[in-house]
């Protein structure tokens, strides 16, 4: 026995029909579930050259292969799809009880092609599985309309049905949408939820209740007893928020060196994932004005943004499934100002950046608003505000003038302005409507170009490249380009994953301008940090998990014991290099070419910034990519897998469903 | 015995492998651990020393295998 369900749900929307299709063992032990599964099916399945928003397209939704097995944090979900946004592979991933509610209706993975004549949802249960009409929640926002059918399902179901929905966004076909679950939990990236709106599929709703197996389920349960353990334990010190900003001007100074990973889990168990934004203002990892500013245009913002102004006004924490750290949490706003919502979850790190110091503005009640906003419409804040950036540069700059911005005057740190182009943006009303594709988009039309942050289409997570040059090389490299979740730096210095992998470099103590080098060893440690988390990904773990290091959570024990398999960890990273390299093939198939990939000259560093921690930094991405790509065995120029590459990963003999 | 070492910065790692472990006598402590990467104690408890993930005291025993970690933020999100 493994962990997996052995099959995978094919919908076929345009003909109305379903079947649960056998996935071979060879499969799994090649790419695992999750994000690999995803890559496999979708490189064999979905045509050269399909539209994103065509019923050639195929929507993914899979479950990771530890998922339901005991093993802590591995609650992610995957959505996969080609993107509307790039024309290459696209993927977003979000927590909540979604996971296992794939595995309980009997499958690994959720596959839909097709477009239906009109809106429905897909229905399953693990014994009846239909396509129903949905014309009585298209129209609602997210978080209206899960709970509309939550309670239209009351009674029906053994269990209460977990949801993944579109809101008005992905329905206006929004390249910038996302797929949401759980009162506006997001998978955002990609435009997903656009590929979700042109099948006319509002949502996915599961009630399954099939147990998910495990080869060695008290194994599993040891491993888990033991990092429960140790994070049940852990706690700071009270009031300890009101440093990180001090914190995170020391971080702006310090070396690059190995680090313990297991720590960093104190700071996402008190604050979440919002206790990296008075680290990252002052530190140059948070872009600041449309990536042109430095910490001082935005002096002292780290503490408006403090995580403890936030915690304040917490009324739950909350978990994912299999989580015992809960960084997630919902927030009482009633009566702030510009609020209009009664609660909203707590912002993530990447929103409050892209609407505060990317925007200049001081205001957290209306980053609560745009919050809740947008986790109901359903559209990704980290694409939206890289849009409204672009859109007040051009306006300050004379690119766009009042007449084309519906009367908005559009400037830095201006709070109305910004509810209000939003606001447009949503409702794809008027100006709104030209940024609610994302920014290269809006650029293509307007102008302004050279203040259109993307990167092969997709607008670029809250992290500056010049702080981190490795990870400007997955911006770049990675087959989702844009991303922040793979390659970080700091990450790979926390993750001791030469304990596990013998060919990846140890983290030295170095300076920081080293990173700039194009050299072998950065090269093998990108190539180490994207394999890795694509095993995460394959596994479904948390990249939470993920960054506090082999030694904490023991994802190789993990696999072997749930799966019942004795490899060691070169084994294991190859299956996440195949992973890897499945979704670059996918992107040369669909005519995707890497090597047009370029990272904006204002985050290369061309010219450089004149003042702040990243004074003067000039990244070398275009040979760290080379390089890295070389690491993989693909073309150095091109990006494309070598022959020898696909024959040495058993690419070649992965044979179709 | 073995084992893992990740000092705050300013620390001296020459006493570590590249992987940054070290060879330690079987019963030493973490008093042990420090001293052999010149850390004071006091700059240890500030920095929250821990073993595997669980904070510690500095007469902490360790094992084979054990990891010997400061708290140092790390960006994410």
């Amino acid at each position: 026995m493994t962990s997996f369900m052995g099959r995978i749900l094919r919908v076929d929307l345009s003909a109305g029909t379903a079947e649960s299709v056998a996935i071979p063992q060879e499969i799994y032990e090649a790419v695992l579930a999750g994000k690999g599964l995803e890559a496999w099916y979708l490189y064999n399945n979905i045509p050269a050259g399909a539209d994103p928003l065509g019923p050639d397209n195929i929507l993914a939704f899979a479950a990771g292969a530890l998922c339901g097995t005991g093993a802590f944090l591995t609650g992610r979900w995957t959505v996969a799809c080609k993107s509307p946004l790039t024309g290459g592979w696209g993927d977003a991933n979000c927590g909540g009880l979604f996971a296992p509610a794939i595995k309980q209706c009997g499958y690994d993975a959720i596959f839909l092609s097709g477009v239906a004549e009109k809106p429905v949802y897909l229905f399953s249960d693990g014994r009846t599985t239909e396509l129903r009409d949905a014309s009585a929640y298209w129209g609602l926002d997210a978080t209206e309309a899960e709970k509309a059918l939550h309670r239209d399902l009351d009674g029906v179901c053994r269990k209460k049905p977990c949801v993944a929905v579109i809101g008005p966004a992905g329905e206006k076909l929004s390249l910038i949408a996302g797929i949401c679950n759980e009162g506006g939990r997001i998978a955002a990236r990609s435009g997903v939820g656009a590929v979700m709106g042109s099948k006319r599929l509002k949502a996915v709703v599961l009630a399954g209740t099939r147990s998910m197996p495990c080869a060695d389920p008290e194994k599993v349960k040891a491993l888990s007893k033991e990092l429960g353990r140790k994070l049940l334990k852990m706690t700071l010190p009270t009031g300890l928020g009101v440093f990180i900003g001090a914190g995170g001007r020391m971080m702006g100074h310090l070396p690059s060196m190995p680090l313990d990973g297991s720590l960093t889990s104190y700071m996402f168990r008190e604050w979440g994932t919002q206790s990296n934004t008075s680290l990252a203002i002052p530190s140059g990892d948070g872009p600041i004005k449309n990536w042109g500013g430095t910490p001082r245009d935005v002096r002292l913002m780290d503490a408006v943004y403090n995580p403890e102004h936030i915690n304040k006004i917490e009324t739950a924490k909350y978990h994912c499934y299999s989580c015992p750290l809960g960084c997630g949490g919902r927030l009482n706003i009633r009566g702030r100002k510009y609020v209009s919502f009664d609660e909203t979850h707590k912002p993530e790190y990447e929103t409050i950046e892209a609407f505060g110091p990317l925007l200049m503005n001081w205001s957290l009640d209306s980053i609560y608003q745009l919050n809740e906003l947008l986790n109901r419409a359903g559209m990704d804040t980290i694409s939206v505000g890289n849009t409204v950036a672009w859109a007040i540069e051009c306006y300050e700059n004379g690119i766009l003038t009042r007449e084309q911005t519906d009367g908005l005057e559009l400037k830095w740190g201006d709070t109305e302005a910004i509810l209000a182009l939003v606001g447009k943006m949503i409702a794809r009303e008027g100006f709104g409507d030209a940024l609610a594709d994302g920014v290269k988009r809006a650029s293509e039309r307007f102008g302004g170009k050279e203040y259109a942050m993307h990167v092969g289409g997709q607008e670029p997570g809250m992290h500056d490249a010049r702080n981190d040059p490795q990870l400007g090389v997955h911006f770049v490299a990675e087959p989702a380009p844009g991303k922040h979740t793979v390659g970080m730096s700091i990450e790979y210095g926390a993750m001791s994953l030469c304990d596990i992998c013998s060919w990846a470099p140890p983290a030295t103590v170095h300076a920081k301008k080293r990173d700039l080098e194009d050299t072998e060893e950065m090269a093998l440690i990108s190539k180490a940090n994207a394999c890795y988390t694509m095993l995460v990904d394959g596994a479904g773990g948390c990249y939470y998990g993920q960054m506090m290091g082999v030694h904490m959570w023991k994802l190789i024990e993990y696999l072997n014991a749930a799966e019942g398999w004795e490899l060691d960890g070169d084994a294991y990273m190859e299956i996440g290099e195949r992973i890897q390299t499945l979704r670059q093939l996918f992107n040369v198939k669909q005519g995707y070419d890497p090597a047009a990939v370029r990272l904006p000259d204002r985050m290369l560093g061309v010219p450089p910034l004149p003042s702040g921690p990243l004074k003067g930094v000039t990244l070398r991405n275009r040979e760290q990519v080379s390089s890295h790509w070389r690491a993989f065995g693909w073309d150095d120029k091109t990006g494309v897998p070598l022959p020898e590459t696909v024959r040495r990963l058993g690419i070649d003999k992965l044979t179709e469903v | 015995m073995r084992v893992k070492i990740l000092p705050p910065h300013g620390s001296d790692r020459s006493m570590l492998d590249e992987r940054s472990w070290a060879e330690l006598p079987e019963g030493s402590t973490v008093h042990d651990a420090l001293r052999l990467v010149r850390c004071g104690p006091l700059k240890a408890k500030l920095l929250l020393v821990s073993v595997n993930g669980e904070r510690c005291t500095l007469d902490r025993a360790l094992c084979e295998g054990d990891v010997v970690g400061f708290f140092f933020p790390v960006s994410g999100g």
